[in-house]
């Protein structure tokens, strides 16, 4: 145990529940504890502890060396991370928001991505950061940035939804010989429903491996992050209300998708709906559809639907911003149709 | 002797695969591009086990590999996509990444090797070792964002880089200053100026910001002005007045030089293509760099 740890990321160790927050410091706190060679590097994530916390007091414990304040320069510290990559270290990046991932999607896409494929060695790195809306951020803190990445192959894309998830796929994601992109809803960080004691010991959640939130016979809704919760409370209400039983499946991991998990489930239910907090053109939403199409046509008894948010950029006033996100009537709304169709 | 020998070798096989693979974007540079690639990277310290200084080149990149040791069959079989090529056809790249020889393939984008070159040097800085990253690199970088937040990093965290910038090649459009020198204050990094014309002088003046890196003066660039004629030639001529060669060795050395590469070519003509299979990835392709295949035996 390195010196004066933070309270936060001791819950663990006292049997004491954490948040999703809690969670990833945990995460990051242990693993730099185990290897020499993991390091940390962003915006304000020394001296100040990171926008939201996530590495507070870790500057104290690990150093300049192994917690770095940046330059507000994605592109260089993320290309910087790379080199560092290829030198034997396990860089974790953090963007502020995610957001901010924009200016390094040359460096990832062009160089880190490729760099395995090019022979020039795997880049074992995590650019992680938060994400999501319904913070009132506006057009520049609430993006969720899964897509713009999606289509990049070489890249790993992570989006956990509970307090065990979080850490376990972080921890996954650090060990990882390739980059991944780690995704934290920050309606989750702190969200009391998501605080569980988690297992005293070094598991990790592999990375490409989806979940099953909930079992249902009706219809499979296929979701991640902030909206596993949000169909779990349509799930809920469908039973109550009409008797329609839900499956929910959290993919977890993006890229690579778990297809086979997604197939199985709707070859038993026999309709599907996804579901996700990003906007709906080029959504994950279309990915998921073709894939079952193409794998498990015969057994759809329905059109395949999707509940995502509009096709516009987040906005700021908060009627705006809950008319643009998905919302539990949403969800209940398109399943109890599928579930009738 | 040694310097022209290498760069002799170096100007054999950039002629060569110049003709060859003339898509490859290292080779399409003209005659210079050889300096100041190779005396830049003889003024490294070179070591064959992982433990020396790290370089990467978008200018005169092969010609430098040359110089550091690798075999020049694995440049031919890089540049001519072959299916025993360290990318197995799938990147042409300058030269491959070969960290045993502390060689890192360059990438043909403007700017983000000077980010992953600055993030080498930190983690030198950062685990204290006595290493230092160098990149050759012309002005057309210096338009890019990346270039610019590369060094602003590496200044700031007073890394122990070298950048090299080849001013032979580039355009007027590049940068509203001649040279790099003239942003040292503001980017905060030790400044150093050679002409391109004669490489002994690259290679001296590249070895001073090398040791100044290394003893912890943080980023050094080094601007080489545009050679007023070919280097190589220069020197040959240089030499052989002085003595210190005659025409009939500097004959031989071409001679040797020439055969040397024309054999290389030769063998990897023979080599089967890439299989298509190898267009998605492997778990061959995936894990640590290859790195004793590419060594000159």
């Amino acid at each position: 145990m390195s010196s004066n740890p933070p309270e936060h990321v001791l819950h663990t160790r006292k049997g004491e529940p954490v948040t999703f927050l809690e969670a990833i410091a945990e995460a990051l706190w242990e693993e730099m504890e185990r290897d020499p060679d993991v390091f940390l590097m962003g915006e304000d994530i020394g001296v100040y502890g990171g926008a939201f916390k996530v590495t507070r007091g870790f500057l104290d414990a690990f150093g300049t060396h192994r917690v770095m304040d940046t330059p507000i320069a994605e592109g260089g510290f993320t290309g910087a991370a790379a080199g560092a990559a290829h030198m034997g270290l396990r860089p974790v990046v953090e963007m502020q928001f995610m957001d901010f991932i924009s200016p390094a999607y040359d460096v990832l896409t062009n160089y880190i991505a490729t760099s395995a494929y090019r022979g020039a060695g795997s880049l074992p790195m995590v650019i992680r950061g938060p994400v999501g809306g319904g913070n009132r951020g506006g057009p520049f803190h609430s993006q969720n940035v899964e897509m713009a990445f999606f289509h990049t192959p070489g890249l790993k894309i992570v989006y956990p939804s509970t307090a065990y998830d979080a850490k376990g796929l972080l921890k996954a994601a650090i060990r990882d010989e390739h980059p991944v992109i780690f995704e934290e809803h920050k309606g989750l960080y702190r969200a009391p429903y998501l605080r569980e004691v988690l297992p005293d010991d070094d598991y990790v959640v592999p990375i490409g491996k989806a979940r099953t939130a909930r079992e249902g016979t009706d219809v499979t809704v296929v979701t991640y992050g902030l909206m596993v919760h949000r169909s779990l409370d349509a799930a809920d209400r469908l039973a109550e209300e009409d008797g329609i039983s839900l499956e929910v499946v959290d993919l977890r991991t993006l890229l690579p998708l778990d297809e086979d998990h997604v197939v199985e489930s709707v070859q038993r239910t026999g309709k599907l709906l996804v579901v996700h907090e990003d906007t709906r053109t080029g959504g994950i939403a279309g990915e998921v559809a073709i894939r079952v199409n193409e794998r498990a046509f015969e057994w759809l008894d329905g059109p395949i639907l999707r509940v995502t948010a509009m096709d516009a950029p987040v906005p700021y006033a908060g009627v705006l911003e809950d008319a643009f996100l998905p919302s539990v009537n949403d969800i209940a709304e398109a399943a109890r149709y599928l579930a009738r169709y | 002797m040694d310097l022209l020998q290498e760069l002799l070798r170096a100007r054999a096989l950039e002629d060569l695969l110049a003709a060859r693979a003339p898509r490859v974007g290292a080779f399409d540079r003209g005659r210079v591009s050889v300096s100041p690639a190779v005396p830049a990277a003889r003024a490294l310290h070179r070591a064959r086990d992982g433990s020396g200084d790290v370089f990467s080149a978008r200018i005169g990149a092969p010609a430098a590999a040359l110089t550091l040791g690798i075999d020049p069959r694995v440049l031919v079989r890089q540049a001519l996509g072959s299916a025993t090529a360290p990318a197995a056809g799938r990147s042409p790249g300058g030269f491959p990444t070969d960290l045993d020889l502390g060689l890192l393939e360059p990438v043909e984008l403007p700017g983000i090797l000077v980010e992953v070159m600055a993030g080498v040097a930190l983690a030198f800085r950062v685990r204290g070792e006595a290493r230092v990253a160098l990149l050759v690199d012309d002005m057309a970088g210096s338009a890019s964002g990346d270039w610019h937040e590369g060094l602003n990093l590496a200044a700031v965290r007073e890394v122990p880089m070298v950048l090299v910038v080849d001013h032979a090649v580039g355009g007027p459009m590049d940068a509203p200053v001649a040279e790099m020198g003239a942003r040292a204050a503001a980017y905060g990094f030790g400044s150093h100026r050679v002409d391109g014309t004669d490489p002994r002088a690259v290679e001296k003046v590249v070895w001073n910001a090398v040791e100044a890196a290394r003893a912890g003066d943080g980023l050094q660039v080094v601007d080489v002005a545009p050679p007023s004629s070919d280097p190589v030639q220069w020197l040959a001529e240089s030499l052989i007045a002085a003595e210190a060669i005659t025409a009939e060795a500097l004959a031989a050395v071409v001679g040797t030089a020439e055969e040397e590469m024309r054999r290389a070519l030769e063998e990897v003509e023979s080599e089967p293509q890439p299989d298509p299979a190898l267009v998605r990835p492997s778990p061959g392709l995936s894990g640590r760099v290859p790195s004793s295949s590419t060594v000159t035996e």
